[in-house]
């Protein structure tokens, strides 16, 4: 804290603020480009400028950047007084219009840009310059960003973004002097899950969003709110824009003590899912599209006479809504559950029982030490870049997965990152022996860098991680002490939720309790058991009962096979509450509403009986604290009581070759019916160890196929060799999982199958951003 | 004797006016047996332009609908396919909201909105005075003959690549050292 002064108007400045900061702080409207808080100030574009005031005698005052300059108390500055400082501004402003094109009507960026903005604000309106303008050719950059590199004006954010601080490396300056632009080696999409940023921090119209692109409006059209992203469970901030009741844009809300100024491509593409062709607007009742509102059809179908109901909550589905549930099933006296998957739910309640001293974002890039167990960037993309921020600084950052990881393939690159690659069975045992380690006099290896850490951070993927290895990890951070945090990335944005609202063994009663035919209707909102990790046992209870009645704003396969479907809001349609993987309440609010009607989640209380209501009142003040977190707040951290969790028998080390997931980060439930992001999902592989291939006596280069023979199903896919892939294991994506009807850790039999010809090239999964070709009609994530 | 004076002025002035006027060339019109002159900027129904070219010089940027005084204006944006220029997939005017202030046609970039001397637009419902594109769209420039805006802008489009454009260089190599 301290003092300086702007044209004698004195300016309060924070520990580590520069002078544009604590001017902007002060409202006072400087101009810049270059600068952004969160990849620092380089200096470059020259627009910053202020004029000392000499403090003694002889001293003669200077044009500074102010960017460049750390506050102190004292400083004294001239802007809007100085002589000198608006000029420097008004020519490097100038300068830069003399060779950007006259294209804001058709630029996308045009009433949301920080050049516009800039050049209105220093007074620069008529060129003076008649020569020529400069061009540069565009580059195609896959299906979600957009190029047009005329209206570059070298800032260098994007690449200080992508290389510097996501530390991407297929991006960057190309060129020298002065025809450096700013592009990718070859056309295509971008390998980094955060590409989408350099939309954000771009000053100009260089790059856009071509999703945006596609439905565009002006953003001064748009319907905004605060909102949480649903598409994982770190629950960043974001800003949905809608027009005309449909969803156009989503970027990155700033001010929050979560995501701070950025999101991942899941999180700003996966949105769109609203969108898409095939989603459900309509009641439909029997396979007959109904006019009627959704809340009546609703109420009609859960008053059938022969009806012994069980309801599904979901863990996309936002607290409130599952509160309801569970009262709406105790009214009809049914069983309840929030999860389709009885592993899931034990591994999610053990993660969140032990995920109370849970590290923030901020923590994990403050942390000095970090160890990670799974593959954290397919699955909490955001957390991941956290963990990037410490990389960077060199921090030891360590690794134990099973499949390929784009984390994992930075281990070549960052000197401080070390991957080790296990079955997941191994992994508590592993564990336990770090533990072990840690108590010897002589700690060596990972034990010594944990112990030698001050914050060291452990973070686990609790979808993929055994029941024992979450409580090892967790039992590691205790040994550890204080400092250590320990956190989870969760399956669902709302899964600590989820976990709160539902009784121990839930999924599995209501799973049995179909089996035997005690209950013959379900209800289902937000979830998708036929598509999950136990989608056949699903199917095939589902298939006997008469009532399916499915609320769902995604064409999933359990809508497909509803007898009524009741139309719902997407995360921008209503109003509600999420709790992240840290325990942390946030509420988002509707950003727009929809030509058709839809029903919408709060709308479901008046499914209940004024008794049932009272005590959805009453839990939710008991679960989250007597104030609720108004949308666009960073929420608070609940501490919920330890839940009851059931028993579950997990796999266990077996002889042969055993099932992993072989995850993607643009990957989820809802994200799979986003046209343009699922376009990217990788082509399906069995990614398999180059050595361990060969300890099983298979010969395989990049044309071979392998078939996967497990529970009498076959799958034949080609190979992707990655020694990524640990030993003693086979990684697939969920898409084969789910056609093979297999479970994660089901031990598999592998055949050697005919070779693909030689062309085209055998896709990868390690090659991340191959197109999906052929058929991509059920959203590229199904089978 | 002030007073008469002023008394006979006066009624003498008037007279004078009255019969000045009675045989002076007359303003009125017999509309619409006959139709007036009106001058070239009179702001009557607005039309969208096409560029010398035959195009639709209306970009769907957005500027005409934003800054409408009484929000008559609704357009939505589509790309076309093979060069993914954007034009107006719908435009539509509200007449029965329009005021004619001209607003829409000073802050179109590209020219595309302009008004006309035409005010005959009666109808006999308000429905049929919501112009949609079909309507407003008329094939000819309007009152810039010459005007082309895609020939300016620095975004490449059909039969006009980056760098071919007036006033440009062509684009630059990217791959090249030399000085």
């Amino acid at each position: 804290m301290g003092t300086l002064y702007i044209d004698d108007q004195p300016v309060e400045f924070q520990p580590g603020d520069n002078v544009l900061d604590a001017a902007k702080r002060a409202n006072i409207e400087v101009p810049y480009f270059c600068y952004h808080p969160a990849l620092g100030a380089v200096g470059s574009c020259r627009v910053c400028a202020m004029e000392t005031v000499p403090s003694r005698e002889g001293e003669q005052p200077r044009t500074v950047m102010t960017c460049t300059l750390k506050a102190q108390d004292g400083m004294r500055f001239r802007f809007a007084q100085s002589d000198k400082a608006p000029g420097v501004s008004k020519t490097m402003v100038e300068f830069y219009m003399t060779r950007h094109p006259n294209d804001c009507p058709v630029c996308d960026e045009g009433g949301d840009c920080h050049l516009q903005n800039m050049t209105v604000e220093v007074g620069h309106a008529y060129r003076r310059f008649d020569g020529q303008k400069k061009t540069y050719p565009n580059q195609l950059l896959g299906p979600l960003v957009w190029n047009t590199a005329n209206r570059c004006i070298t800032c260098y954010r994007c690449v200080r973004f992508y290389q510097d601080y996501a530390l991407g490396d297929d991006f960057g300056a190309m060129g020298s002097r002065n025809n450096v632009l700013f592009r990718r080696i070859d056309d295509g999409a971008f390998d980094s899950p955060f590409a989408g940023n350099i939309i954000t921090v771009c000053p100009t119209g260089t790059f856009t969003d071509k999703v945006f692109r596609r439905k565009y409006s002006r953003t001064w059209m748009l319907k905004k709110s605060a909102s949480i992203c649903a598409h994982c469970s770190v629950g960043c901030h974001v800003e949905p824009g809608a027009r005309a009741g449909t969803l156009r844009r989503v970027v990155p809300n700033e001010n929050s003590a979560v995501n701070q100024y950025f999101i991942c491509d899941r999180g700003r593409y996966a949105p769109h899912a609203s969108e898409a062709a095939n989603r459900p607007l309509q009641v439909k009742v029997g396979g007959q599209l109904r006019q009627e509102p959704a809340l009546a059809v609703l109420r009609q179908a859960l008053a059938v006479s022969d009806a012994r109901w069980g309801v599904m909550g979901s863990a996309r589905e936002d607290v409130v809504t599952n509160l309801v549930l569970q009262q709406l099933a105790s009214d009809l006296n049914a069983p309840f559950t929030a999860f389709t998957d009885p592993l899931t739910e034990v591994r999610t309640k053990t993660a969140v029982n032990l995920s109370l001293s849970a590290p923030s974002l901020q923590d994990i890039e403050a942390a000095d030490c970090i160890l990670v167990v799974g593959e954290l960037t397919e699955h909490a993309p955001m957390m991941e870049l956290a963990v990037r921020q410490a990389l960077k600084q060199g921090k030891p950052v360590m690794m134990l997965h099973a499949a390929a990881s784009l984390l994992a393939g930075m281990v070549r690159k960052q000197r401080s990152l070390q991957a080790q690659t296990q079955a997941p069975v191994l992994w508590a045992e592993t564990l336990q022996k770090l533990i072990s380690s840690l108590s010897q006099e002589q700690a060596d290896g990972w034990a010594a860098l944990l112990k030698n850490a001050k914050a060291p951070v452990l973070l686990g993927v609790a979808e993929v991680m055994p029941t024992a290895a979450i409580k090892a990890l967790a039992e590691l951070a205790a040994v550890l002490g204080e400092q250590a945090r320990v956190g989870f990335a969760l399956p669902a944005a709302n899964s600590f939720g989820a976990a709160q609202v539902s009784q121990a063994g839930s999924s599995e009663q209501l799973l049995e309790a179909l089996e035997r035919g005690d209950i013959n209707a379900l209800l289902v909102v937000g979830a998708d058991p036929m598509s999950g990790w136990q989608g056949e046992r699903w199917s095939k209870a589902l298939a006997k009962i008469q009532h399916l009645v499915v609320v769902d704003h995604i064409h999933s396969a359990t809508v497909q096979a509803a007898t009524v479907v009741v139309p719902s809001a997407t995360v921008s349609e209503h109003n509600g509450v999420f709790i992240n993987y840290e325990g942390r309440v946030q509420s988002f609010a509707k950003a727009y509403s929809r030509e058709t009607q839809v029903l919408l989640q709060e709308e479901l209380i008046a499914l209940l009986s004024g008794d049932a209501r009272a005590r959805v009142q009453s839990q939710l003040l008991s679960m989250l604290g007597s104030v609720m977190p108004s949308p666009g707040s960073t929420g608070s951290r609940i501490k919920p009581a330890t839940l009851p969790i059931g028993q579950l028998a997990e796999a266990v080390l077996g002889n042969g070759p055993a099932l992993v997931l072989q995850g993607w980060h643009g990957e989820e439930e809802v994200a799979g019916f986003a046209t343009e992001l699922a376009s990217l999902t990788p082509h399906d592989s069995v990614g398999i160890a180059p050595a361990y291939a060969k300890a099983l006596g298979l010969t395989l280069d990049k044309n071979s196929r392998l078939t996967i023979s497990v529970h009498n199903k076959q799958l034949t896919l080609p190979v992707s060799l990655s020694a990524q892939v640990a030993e003693g294991c086979v990684a697939v994506s969920r898409r084969a999982f789910a056609e093979l009807q297999a479970r994660l850790g089901d031990e598999v039999k592998l055949t050697a199958a005919m070779r693909l010809s030689e062309e085209p090239a055998a896709p990868s999964v390690v090659a991340h951003f191959t197109p999906l070709q052929g058929d991509n009609s059920n959203g590229g994530l199904r089978p | 004797m002030k007073n008469l004076k002023n008394w006979v002025g006066e009624i003498t002035g008037a007279f004078s006016a009255t019969l000045k006027h009675a045989f002076a060339e007359r303003d009125t019109v017999c509309y619409p047996a006959e139709k007036p002159d009106l001058p070239e900027r009179w702001r009557g129904r607005i039309i969208l332009t096409v560029t010398p070219e035959g195009e639709e010089r209306c970009v769907a940027c957005y500027l005409c609908s934003s800054v409408c005084p009484s929000s008559a204006i609704t357009i939505q944006g589509a790309e076309r396919e093979d060069d993914e220029r954007r034009y107006a997939e719908k435009f539509e005017i509200d007449f029965t909201r329009c005021i004619f202030c001209g607003l829409c046609e000073e802050a179109c970039p590209t020219r595309a909105i302009q008004t006309t001397n035409d005010f005959e637009m009666g109808a006999s419902s308000r429905a049929e005075l919501v112009y949609d594109k079909s309507r407003l769209l008329e094939n000819h420039t309007g009152k810039y003959p010459d005007f082309d805006y895609f020939k300016r802008a620095g975004v490449p489009i059909r039969g006009k690549d980056v760098g071919e454009g007036a006033n440009e260089k062509p684009p630059v190599d990217v791959y090249t050292l030399l000085p």
